[in-house]
Order: structure tokens, then C-alpha cells, then sequence
């Protein structure tokens, strides 16, 4: 279009309730400037500009234009600078906004890729999976090609993420629909004492009263009404939501712009209204055709013409007030076509008798028995109808007449929003006969109203919603006002009305196939009613297979438009019925909706020991283990400022400073649990694998904790604090579950002690090496000597005059105390360990360091070491399992397994990790053919579990499941590394450092 | 256990120290006054967050637990996951049949928490306790009064329903806030609609900054401990 | 999302759970045959219709009992566990039977 975009479509208050004239804007679609008001949508403020043509059709790049002016068709999508796929007739128009249409090349009015309209029986349905199946791995090939025709928008890599969020709602009464069935629903509910949401997707209230035509009493009464929902206490208003999904127990997702709700209701009323339909005919995709409530909206919401001269196709009395509407806008109405015979007959009310009459005395020509045949275009814009006698159920007399028009608006019939009663389980059926649908299997607690259960006369619509309301408050559980009998909403007789109101509703059959096809049945994937019956006749009868098979269905508008036209052309086709056919699952999300959604404010728990500060003063470098955040090694201090420190440089010098002086380490993540009580002993002994009564006060045993399954789970140190009281330490990520596992069993042992998981009350530290019993003198109240401390003792004592908890133990293999005291304290402990320190020149060390240092000590790590299979047999702690002891958790399952023999043992080995890098995971290989590059028909014998360079040794160390035959010292395991070459080690005693354990008992 | 002397600091001491806090002595160490970028001593006007961390608060588990409470004189709460608030102003949490938790007060001087600790360390009786003062960080979120903008703020960080119609002032829940675990504690203050939690010191940060996020759209802030103390004199 | 009633903490949203396993019946772990032990550790029925499970409710770490219909996937009541096993036919909860013996074994 050449001529400027100037309102030209645009009407006149009153019509128009949306638009602020007020508040003129300007934004532009593929470059060129368009006016438009506030409160316009993009596709609205266009068609005021006589600009219909809004983007190209998916396969065959066809000009499409709105269709629903709902939201509801994929005919308007969009490019916007920061968002492919805008719907154009739900995005408000924006002062500024560029637009561009998308889905074409060149320009959007002359697509070039436009031509495969004319090939379009190259592209028969099923054409991708027939075309590029064969040979094997040409689908990569043809992909790209493919995309770049097929694709829709462009993304925006650039774009900033917007802010979007999540919150709970919670209410009695939820209400999916602001309609006059969800309005009188919620009113109903709240007056009855109910606390109640009222939810709709569009941005007032009302639903289709807001568009369609009603006489001024109508719309007074439901204007009543929404005055008074609004002023309700009871009621909370949530519009521009959509609810998208269902999920057990009403639990539902509403999605907003910004905040994605979820939303608990107890009972819940959807009044979700109904979707138009199309009818099927040649070109009925061909802009300027649209829905006849299309229209409605157009002229009420938005005060824009459709065009200057239309036609109505008729399949129901609703395509008369249309006609009407049209004439009021001062669109000149050529004719009312209607399928029926003889309409006249089912006109219910007089006020409709009386539009009939009116039509035909301005002069509007009324064909009946007739239908549009097929409509034709120019320049993209319908120009002119073909319209003719229909002589059978789907089929026209030969004869035609041409009708010139701009606009067709086809009102034909209806389908329930059934999306999300059929998410819960809901069942939609359609007689065939009456052209009816009804939905059944309605879960517990929803209640349907208004149109979607075929009512239709405003009165009865209203009365319904106040039924149903006043039912969904009385079934909330403590709503005592809903009790009082309020008789007036219990006569409504439901199935008379529904009989009268939905009769004619439907046409059965609007549909006229055309010997040259384009009846389109799906707009979204560009499917004609040929390309269903060839789904069917491919061997694809069932309806879930035509959808699977030929896409219908798919797209964005989910079927809202193709379910019907599609389950009527299969039905006829098999000779089955429409209610046998049926219509495929219905899947959340309703709409679609941005990823951000989803994606907006999550919560990833971070924790942080009471030494954080102090660490990040060291430099520290940190991992995540779980949801904490530990010390991985520090970068300071330095041997010199030159001086890089890389990890592998760091954690040497941390192990080297171990062995040598004296570390440091944070050890608060480690898992601790108080069992208090006279029984704590007991708990212990039949928790974990060793005896724990005799352990005297003052002493800590080494406690393993397998499942009644015997495998290992998890590992500490039970150190009996009193008679009473033993402080049992647990790994860090197994602390939470041992505790749980630990309640479970007592609920049934009902032993007489408390269970308490202090793990974060305290926190502790690991002063470790040679000089450590120099440093912790200066700071403690208490004699550290050998003799007065010896290795596995524990004192409650006082370190820098803090209450403490101090353990002496041997993990990194060194003279070492863990020091535990209450969380806040941590930082003075830290600093006056570090300030006492000094002199013997300590420092920190991380994690990793200790890793590498308890394994020179051949210490296993829980879930690094083991596995779901290990027992402690395997991993050669048999000394952690008594003997003595009747009854532990696991004990029944070892001793039989005890019987069968061991099939694989942890061992440990050496290398020369000059040869190459073994790491965790790396696999043993059966090297009786020798070591050779060829690996594949090796038999695989074991794994590496941990793997390092170790310092003190000055080679690789590492330990490895093994079979049985080669776990004996002095074996050599052929270890594959990375790139496939073969590393040999040599398996050695554990531990490889300091057998005697002379050093951690000095 | 006897507590030090040592003054403890907030895991959050940081953030705190960031927005011009001026700090003053409470119960095991320092709490906020008040910020010095707002120069004002009070809530703020929509909607407040408080960290009282270092406010004396100590449980009690096993199963001789009430009956030795009661013995120290103290009223308790009848039902679990219910509060009750002492003359002076210290707040009783019921967690279950066994297991209780003391909250000093805010305002006034008070030392419940140390004295039933020296109590409790002179007895010898089946009940436990439990450092709540460092395993668990304590954080208080004050609406205006007659705003309701404390409550949407659990909304967005808590899947239970804390509305004030529906979760009763001194009614508690063992719930997950933010994804942590917490107690959350209605505990309106002068007439303001209020909320304490108390999640994971180790995660007091995460906890913080949730709260703060979630509040940002009643444009709630951090207020100091003289918001509370110069309202009630 | 489906909601879990805990006896301790009302109506809560299933996330707050955790799933313990079914409520087994432990045979006596030193008396009982290698089969029955096997049977115990290593097979489960999984029974369509009404079993009896543990549950957790992580934040206040409270153990219960629930029993639910697997076909329907219905939660038809829950109970503390020592109401389940006042419920249970004597001797019925696990273990109870040998408890007693271990702890005399294990204290000597």
C-alpha cells in the first residue's frame, strides 16, 4: 500500500472502549510510521490504517492478517526488536515500537519465497519425513536449508533480561474467566464468604460482553455486576493473566508480563468462554477473512472498521448481529450468507426476529442454503467472494455468483475453552446430532460455566455463574456463611437451557473442499483439508496420528482452530463419528509463554562458614560443594611478589607446609549431630559398625555407617563428650540424610535419647602438622601433652576463651587437633589460631590440599570412594566392623555376604606420573595380552577413584577398585588414560605415607 | 557451655557496614541501631527488615523439656508450631511436644536466654541444649501499620499461606523460605503486621539479600534495632 | 502440586517431604532365615493399592506414617508413627519384636 497509514478504518466514540483518542502514539511496522491510540494493539492500530497484511504463513509464505484479533491464531506473529513472535493483536502498541513483519524474504508484500504456493503439491504432508530420511544423516544437510524457509523470528542475542519473578497466591475460589459467567461466578462466591481470585487474560473485565452485540438492560446488568466484583473485599483481580496449566490439586500456573503466580485454590470455576471457528473453504486464510466475533471486537474495542464492504457467512443467529454491528459502523454489508435452511425458524428471542427484519429492510441480501465457495484476492486483501447453492451436506451446485467485498467475517460455530479441563483430566465430547460439545470425568472441586457448557443467553449465563459460585464457596472447606440455604440459586434447570441455547450454535458441516484445495484446516503449520485426508489415507486413522503425522495441531495456536475442522475430515473419512474421533491431549502451557517466565527469580541457596571473611582477606579460591562455598586453595601468601600461584603450585605448597610445620584448614561444613541422652551409646551401637559403650569420656572412635544393605554410606567420629552425650561428626554432604536416617530408626527403637543435627551451631578448623601442639598451647586452658591428649582424645575446653570442643585426629596424617566451636565465634578462632600461628610460620590451606593429603594417608572419601556396591570389606576397613556386636544396621547383610567372598577390594597404587596423568574414573584393563594401543577387546577390571600427585612421595598416588587377583602388593594394574595410551602402576600398602602413624601420635 | 566475652559479629556485619550502620551492644554482640544514610531512628515507610542475629535466643530439646521450662517459671505455648510472648517481652516458640525455642526480647533488658542456660547447666534433666543463637540466624520483616506488604513479601520467598487472616499473630510454620529451611513466627509489632524468620546462619546472607529482593517492590529497606526500642518507649 | 498432610505441620505442599520408603515389617536380623532376610533387603512388592510409607517432613525433620493408594495415587490418611503402631496388629511393627533382645545383646 502506497497511501499513507491514516486512520482510515478508524470509528468514532463510542465504539472503541479500549482506545484512549486522547493519547495519540506512533510507532512503525517494516519501516513506515502508523498512528494509532493508546490502548491500540499493534494489529489493531494497523487495520485502522487499512494495513491487514501482518506476516507470512509458515510453509507456503502465504499473506496472512488477523483472524481472531484474540490472541488465539499464529496469523499475526510479529518481529519486535527484542522478541520474535509477538502476537500482534495482544502486544499493545507502544510509542516508538518498530515492527516488522517476519517469516518472508525481500519484503513482506512481495515474499520471494512466496513461490512455493504454486509448487505446494511438491510439499505434500508427511514431504519431511518422506524426503530426508535417506541417506543416513542428510537430515543435517537439509536442515538449514529447510530453516532459513521455515523459520520464524530472529533472536535478539543481545537483549537484556527483564526482571521477572514468582509468587504464591492462595484462595478459596479461584475463577479462570472475567466473562459474565466468571464475574457472576466470583461475585456469587465472595457473597457467599468465600475468599476468591478472578483471573483473565485480557486487560478488563467482562470477556465477551465487551464486544458483543447486547441490549442496553443486558449490559447493564452485567456493567452491575462488574462494578460490584470490583469493589468486592473478597475478590482479588488479576488481568493480563492467563492460566496456563493445571496441576494437582488446583494448583495453577498464571502467567503475567513480569511474575509468574502459583496459585493454590481450593475450589475452582472455569468460565473460560469458547474459541470461534472457522469454516473451510478455498482461501479462507486470505486476509480481510475473519471471525465474525473478529470483527465485534474490531468495532467495540477498538473503534476500527474491518473494511468498507463485507459479507457474512452464517452458520449460526450470532452472524446476524454481526451483520448488524456492521451496518451500525457504517460498513456496508453485501450480503448474509447462511448455510442453514431456513434461519428465521431458530431465532429465539423477539430482539433477534426484530435484527433480521432490520437487515433485510436496509437492504442487506440474505442467501440462504448457500455458502462462500471460495474467496479470492488481490494484492494480498480478499477482493471478491464466490458464493453458491449448497445442494448436499459439503458440496455446492456448480453455478456460482460473485459477490465483491474486503472483508468476510464467518460465524459458524464454537468449541469450549477446553484446554485446561482436559490438563485435569477432562474429557471433551461432541454429539453429532445436535453438533454439541460437553465435557465430562471433571475432576474434583472444578466447576464449569457460561458458554463453554453450551449456554448462551446472557440471563442464563449470569444465573449459571451465580450457581456455580455459590456451589464452589459452599464446597471450601470453613466457609460457615455459604452454609445458610440460599435457595435462589438452585433453579436453574442446566440441560433444558443448554438444549435451547446451543441448538444451532454449530453448523454441522461448514465445510466446501475444492477441487484446487487451500481450505485451510490449519493456518499455524499451512495445512489444507487435503493434506488430513492424506494423513489418513498415509494409514494415519487415529487422530493423534494425524497430528503426529501431518503437524496439524502443532503450531502456536495449539489446535484452537484445527482440532474441530481436523476430527470432522478424519471422522468422515473413516466413518467413524466426530465423538468417536475425538481430539487429541491437551498439554500445558495454554498459551505459549517467554522462557523468562520460567526462568525468572529462582533460589539457589549459598552458604558461607563463619570464616569467609578471613578467606576472601587470604585470596582464597573456592568451590562449591552442595550449596556451600569452601576454600579451594589460597592465592597469598607468596614466597615473593613475582611469584604466580597456580593450583597445582598452590596445593604443593599448602601439603608441603602441613607435613613440615603447621596449616590450617576451615573444616566447618562437616556434619555434626549431638545424640544426647542415656541411651546415646545404644543408638550409636546399632547405627553404626563398631561398639560404642565402651568408648570412655574424653575418647573418640571412628564410626562407619552402612545400610541394612551393608554399604557404606557414610563415615565420622563418635566422640563421647560425657556418659550421656556423644557428638558424632558426619561428612558434609551426607550429615542431613544420616540425621534423618537416624530419627527414622529411633521412632521405632524409641531409645531414650534426642538426636539433634548441630551442624551449623558449630563450626571448627583442623590445626595440622608437626608444630601444631606449639601453637595451640599459647591459645588453650587445658594440657595438650601426648599423655594428658593422647591421639583420639577430646576435651571440652576453652581456645582464646572460646568454649570449644577439641578433638585430636589424625585425617591429614599429621599431629593434628580439630578445634569445634559455636558458629560466631569462628572468626576470632580463625585470627587467633593465624595471630598464635605466626611464629611457626602457619598458614591456611584448602580443601584441596586436604584431599591430596588424606589421600597419601589411603583415607576413602564417602561417594568419591565408594560406590552404591561398596562394603567396608571392599574398601579394607573390616577393622571398622565389630564382630562382637548381634544387631547394627547392616550387620545381617555382611555377615552373609562375609560367606560369599569379595569380588573387588579398594587398593592403592603408585606411578610415575611422568608418563602420564591418571585420573579419577580412568579404567584398569586386563593387560594379560599386554599393553597395546587397542583397548577394545580388553576386559575392563577396575577404577581409579582418586588419583594425585603427591608431594611427600614425590609421585602419582591414587587408589582403585581392583578384581580379586590382582590386589596384591606389588601388582601391576594397567591403567588407560586420557587419549587412550596406558599408564602402568604398581600396587602398594596403605597408606603410602607414614605407615607407622608415628607422626599423628607424636 | 558459658558464654564468653568475646563480641560476636552478624554474618552480615558486611552489608551492614556498607550502609553506614551504627552498631550498638546486644546480647552476644552487636546489632544495627540504626543506618546512617537514612538519619532516621525508625521504620521505614513501607516496609522494614531487621537483622537481630545476635539477639540472645537458645531451644530446648527432649523429652522433659516443658516440664523443666515450666519449673524455671516460664508460661509456654500450648500447641506446636504456636508462640507465646512473656511479660517481658521474650517470645516462646513450641516446635513440637519436646522441643522449644526462647527469643529475648528486643526492647527491654532482658536475659532469659543466659539465665535458664546457668540453670540448665546445674541440672541434670532429659532435656538438651541447642546453641540457636549461632546455628540460626534471625531476621524480622515489619510492614507499616495497616499494610499488609510484610505478608506479600513471604508470598514471593514462601509456599504457605501467611496472609493475616489466615496465619494468626503468634502462629508459627516449619516451612521453606527461599529454599532453605526456616521458622517463620507472626509476631505483629504496635499494631504493624510482622514476620520473623529464622533460617541457617551459614545461609544468613542468601537469606538476606532474598528478602531484600522480594521486598523491593514495596521499596522495604533495612531498618536498625532503634525502630523497635524508641516506638515502644 | 499435591499437597501431604503432616500430623505435626498440617497441609503442606509435597515438596516439603521427603519419601522414606514403604514401612516394611524387619524380620528379626539374627533369628530369621538368609531368605527372609534377603526377601527384606532386596524385593519389594510394589503393590498396586493400598501401601503403607514413610515420610518426612524435611524442615522440622518429623518422621510419619502415610497410607496411600498407589493405583489412584491418593494419600487416604496420615498418622504419627506411634499411632500407626498402636494401629498395627501386636508384634507387627518392624522389628519391635527383636528390639528388645538387641539391646540386651548389645549392652552386655
Amino acid at each position: 500500500m502506497t497511501e499513507p497509514f491514516n486512520q482510515a478504518n478508524r470509528l468514532d466514540a463510542p465504539w472503541g472502549i479500549l482506545i484512549d483518542r486522547n493519547t495519540p502514539l506512533c510507532f512503525s511496522f517494516e519501516g513506515k510510521a502508523v498512528d494509532g491510540y493508546q490502548g491500540d494493539t499493534i494489529a489493531s492500530a494497523l487495520i485502522a490504517n487499512q494495513q491487514w497484511l501482518m506476516s507470512r504463513s509458515f510453509k507456503y509464505h502465504r499473506p496472512r492478517g488477523p483472524l481472531t484479533m484474540a490472541g488465539q491464531d499464529a496469523n499475526t506473529l510479529v518481529q519486535l526488536p527484542s522478541a520474535p513472535n509477538t502476537l500482534a493483536d495482544k502486544y499493545l502498541a507502544v510509542n516508538g515500537l518498530r515492527v516488522m513483519g517476519q517469516n518472508y524474504k525481500g519484503s513482506l508484500k512481495y515474499d520471494r519465497l512466496a513461490v512455493n504456493g504454486l509448487f505446494s503439491r511438491f510439499l505434500p504432508v508427511g514431504f519431511y519425513y518422506k524426503a530426508f530420511f535417506r541417506p543416513r544423516g542428510i537430515w543435517d544437510y537439509w536442515v538449514k536449508i529447510i530453516r532459513k524457509q521455515a523459520g520464524l523470528g530472529v533472536i535478539d542475542v543481545d537483549h537484556q533480561a527483564v526482571y521477572r519473578d514468582k509468587q504464591y497466591l492462595f484462595c478459596d475460589v479461584a475463577v479462570v474467566g472475567a466473562g459474565p459467567a466468571g464475574l457472576s461466578a466470583a461475585l456469587a462466591a465472595a457473597d457467599s464468604g468465600a475468599d476468591v481470585i478472578l483471573m483473565d487474560e485480557n486487560t478488563i473485565l467482562g470477556g465477551s460482553s465487551n464486544y458483543s452485540r447486547l441490549s442496553h438492560q443486558q449490559l447493564e446488568r452485567v456493567v452491575d455486576i462488574k462494578t460490584r466484583v470490583e469493589a468486592h473485599p473478597r475478590i482479588r483481580v488479576y488481568l493480563n493473566a492467563t492460566c496456563n496449566s493445571w496441576h494437582a490439586e488446583h494448583w495453577l500456573a498464571v502467567v503475567t508480563e513480569k511474575r509468574l503466580y502459583k496459585l493454590r485454590a481450593q475450589q475452582l470455576v472455569m468460565a473460560t468462554g469458547v474459541f470461534e471457528q472457522q469454516a473451510i473453504f478455498r482461501g479462507n486464510d486470505i486476509p480481510g477473512v475473519i471471525m465474525g466475533s473478529a470483527a465485534q471486537r474490531l468495532l467495540r474495542l477498538y473503534g476500527v472498521k474491518p473494511g468498507q464492504r463485507a459479507v457474512v457467512l452464517a452458520g449460526n443467529d450470532e452472524a446476524y448481529a454481526v451483520a448488524l454491528d456492521l451496518l451500525e459502523a457504517g460498513v456496508t454489508v453485501a450480503a448474509v450468507v447462511d448455510l442453514r435452511e431456513a434461519s428465521l425458524n431458530l431465532l429465539q428471542s423477539e430482539a433477534q426476529t426484530r435484527a433480521c427484519q432490520a437487515l433485510l429492510s436496509s437492504g442487506v441480501e440474505i442467501l440462504r442454503n448457500h455458502s462462500v465457495f471460495e474467496a479470492t484476492s488481490k494484492n494480498g486483501h480478499l477482493t471478491q467472494v464466490d458464493v453458491r447453492q449448497i445442494v448436499a451436506r459439503g458440496e455446492c451446485a456448480p453455478h456460482s455468483r460473485t459477490i465483491c467485498c474486503d472483508t468476510l467475517c464467518m460465524s459458524v460455530g464454537y468449541m469450549p475453552v477446553y484446554q485446561l479441563v482436559c490438563q485435569a483430566g477432562g474429557q471433551l465430547s461432541y454429539d453429532d446430532d445436535s453438533a454439541r460439545f460437553s465435557l465430562s470425568n471433571i475432576v474434583d472441586g472444578m466447576h464449569l460455566s457460561g458458554s463453554m457448557v453450551g449456554l448462551w443467553n446472557i440471563s442464563s449465563v449470569i444465573e449459571n455463574g451465580q450457581a456455580i459460585g455459590f456451589a464452589a464457596a459452599g464446597q471450601c472447606a470453613n466457609n460457615d456463611e455459604s452454609k445458610q440455604s440460599n435457595a435462589q440459586f438452585d433453579v436453574l434447570n442446566l440441560d433444558v437451557l443448554q438444549d435451547v441455547e446451543a441448538r444451532g450454535l454449530n453448523h454441522p458441516w461448514p465445510m466446501f473442499l475444492h477441487p484446487k484445495g487451500k481450505e485451510f484446516v490449519d493456518y499455524d503449520e499451512d495445512l489444507h483439508a487435503r493434506d488430513i485426508l492424506n494423513a489418513t489415507r498415509d494409514g494415519y486413522e487415529h487422530i493423534q496420528l494425524v497430528k503426529r503425522y501431518s503437524t496439524c495441531g502443532m503450531g502456536p495456536s495449539q489446535g484452537r482452530h484445527s482440532a474441530l475442522a481436523a476430527a470432522r475430515l478424519v471422522a468422515d473419512i473413516t466413518h467413524k463419528t466426530v465423538a468417536e474421533t475425538g481430539v487429541t491431549t491437551a498439554r500445558p502451557p495454554f498459551a505459549s509463554e517467554p522462557l523468562g517466565v520460567n526462568a525468572g527469580r529462582s533460589f539457589y541457596p549459598r552458604k558461607y562458614t563463619s570464616m569467609q571473611p578471613a578467606h576472601e582477606a587470604a585470596k582464597a579460591v573456592f568451590l562449591q560443594a552442595g550449596s556451600w562455598y569452601r576454600p579451594a586453595y589460597y592465592t597469598t601468601p607468596k614466597l615473593n611478589e613475582a611469584q604466580t600461584v597456580t593450583r597445582e603450585s598452590a596445593i604443593i605448597d599448602e601439603v608441603n607446609h602441613v607435613r613440615s610445620k603447621v596449616g590450617l584448614v576451615d573444616v566447618s561444613t562437616l556434619g555434626g549431630i549431638d545424640v544426647r541422652g542415656p541411651d546415646a551409646g545404644e543408638l550409636l551401637n546399632r547405627f553404626y559398625t563398631s561398639t560404642f559403650h565402651k568408648v570412655a569420656v574424653g575418647k573418640s572412635k571412628y564410626a562407619l555407617l552402612t545400610n541394612e544393605a551393608g554399604v557404606v554410606i557414610d563415615d565420622g567420629i563418635a566422640c563421647r563428650m560425657a556418659e550421656d552425650h556423644f557428638y558424632v561428626t558426619a561428612t558434609t554432604g551426607g550429615v542431613d540424610r544420616v540425621f534423618q536416617t537416624m530419627l527414622k530408626w529411633n521412632t521405632l527403637w524409641a531409645l531414650d535419647v534426642d538426636i539433634a543435627n548441630v551442624t551449623t551451631a558449630w563450626c571448627g578448623v583442623n590445626l595440622a602438622g608437626p608444630l601444631a601442639r606449639k601453637v595451640l598451647e599459647k591459645l588453650c586452658d587445658c594440657s595438650l601433652s601426648n599423655s594428658d591428649f593422647p591421639y583420639m582424645g577430646v576435651k571440652e575446653a576453652r581456645v582464646a576463651g572460646i568454649p570449644s570442643r577439641v578433638l585430636r585426629v589424625g585425617f591429614v596424617g599429621e599431629l593434628g587437633f580439630e578445634i569445634h566451636v559455636p558458629q560466631l565465634y569462628g572468626d576470632a578462632l580463625w585470627s587467633a589460631l593465624l595471630t598464635a600461628g605466626e611464629p611457626y610460620g602457619i598458614r591456611p590451606f584448602g580443601i584441596e590440599a586436604q584431599r591430596v593429603l588424606r589421600l597419601e594417608k589411603g583415607h576413602v572419601i564417602i561417594g568419591q570412594d565408594t560406590d552404591a556396591m561398596s562394603t567396608p570389606h571392599e574398601l579394607q576397613m573390616s577393622w571398622a566392623v565389630a564382630k562382637d556386636k548381634a544387631f547394627f544396621l547392616g550387620a545381617r547383610t555382611l555377615t552373609e555376604l562375609a560367606e560369599r567372598g569379595l569380588d573387588r577390594k579398594l587398593v592403592g597404587f603408585t606411578y610415575d606420573n611422568s608418563l602420564g596423568e591418571i585420573k579419577e574414573s580412568h579404567l584398569l584393563l586386563d593387560d594379560s595380552v599386554g599393553v597395546s594401543a587397542d583397548s577394545r577387546n580388553a576386559t575392563m577390571i577396575g577404577r581409579v577413584t582418586s588419583s594425585a600427585y603427591s608431594p611427600s612421595l614425590g609421585c602419582g598416588i591414587g587408589l582403585a577398585y581392583v578384581t580379586l587377583g590382582k590386589t596384591l602388593e606389588g601388582s601391576t594394574l594397567s591403567i588407560k588414560i586420557d587419549g587412550g595410551r596406558r599408564v602402568v602402576a604398581t600396587v602398594v600398602k596403605l597408606p603410602f605415607y607414614d605407615p607407622q602413624l608415628l607422626r599423628q601420635e607424636m | 557451655m558459658t558464654i564468653p566475652s568475646i563480641s560476636v559479629k552478624s554474618p552480615l556485619h558486611a552489608d551492614h557496614l556498607a550502609l553506614d550502620a551504627e552498631f550498638t551492644a546486644r546480647g552476644i554482640g552487636s546489632a544495627v541501631a540504626y543506618y546512617g544514610e537514612q538519619h532516621a531512628e525508625q521504620f521505614n515507610e513501607q516496609l522494614s527488615i531487621l537483622d537481630l542475629s545476635c539477639i540472645n535466643r537458645i531451644g530446648f530439646k527432649g523429652v522433659q523439656t516443658c516440664t523443666w521450662l515450666e519449673q524455671q517459671g516460664v508460661t509456654l505455648p500450648q500447641t506446636p508450631n504456636s508462640a507465646t510472648v512473656l511479660p517481658a517481652g521474650q517470645i516462646m516458640l513450641r516446635l513440637s511436644s519436646t522441643e522449644h525455642w526462647v527469643l529475648d526480647s528486643v526492647t527491654k533488658d532482658s536475659d532469659l536466654c543466659g539465665q535458664l542456660r546457668d540453670s540448665h547447666n546445674r541440672s541434670d534433666v532429659k532435656s538438651y541444649l541447642l546453641e540457636r543463637n549461632h546455628s540460626h540466624a534471625c531476621f524480622y520483616i515489619v510492614s507499616e501499620p495497616g499494610s499488609t506488604s510484610a505478608a506479600e513479601t513471604m508470598s514471593k520467598i514462601c509456599a504457605v499461606d501467611l496472609r493475616p487472616h489466615r496465619f494468626a499473630n503468634l502462629a508459627m510454620a516449619q516451612t521453606s523460605v527461599a529454599r532453605l529451611n526456616a521458622v517463620v513466627v507472626r509476631h505483629d509489632h504496635l499494631g504493624r503486621l510482622a514476620y520473623l524468620i529464622l533460617s541457617d546462619m551459614t545461609a544468613a546472607q542468601f537469606m538476606w539479600h532474598s528478602v531484600l529482593d522480594a521486598m523491593q517492590e514495596f521499596d522495604g529497606r533495612p531498618a536498625g534495632l532503634n525502630a523497635i526500642t524508641l516506638e515502644a518507649k | 502440586m499435591k499437597q501431604l498432610k503432616c500430623p505435626l505441620n498440617g497441609l503442606r505442599n509435597i515438596t516439603e517431604f521427603t519419601y522414606g520408603g514403604e514401612f516394611h515389617v524387619q524380620p528379626d536380623p539374627v533369628e530369621c532365615t538368609k531368605e527372609e532376610w534377603v526377601e527384606y533387603i532386596f524385593f519389594h512388592d510394589n503393590h498396586a493399592g493400598e501401601v503403607v510409607e514413610w515420610w518426612c517432613h524435611s524442615a522440622s525433620s518429623y518422621w510419619f506414617v502415610a497410607r496411600r493408594n498407589t493405583i489412584t495415587d491418593t494419600v487416604i490418611e496420615t498418622m504419627s508413627v506411634a499411632d500407626h503402631m498402636a494401629d498395627s496388629t501386636a508384634g507387627h511393627a518392624p522389628g519391635n519384636n527383636t528390639l528388645k533382645a538387641q539391646q540386651v545383646i548389645n549392652r552386655d
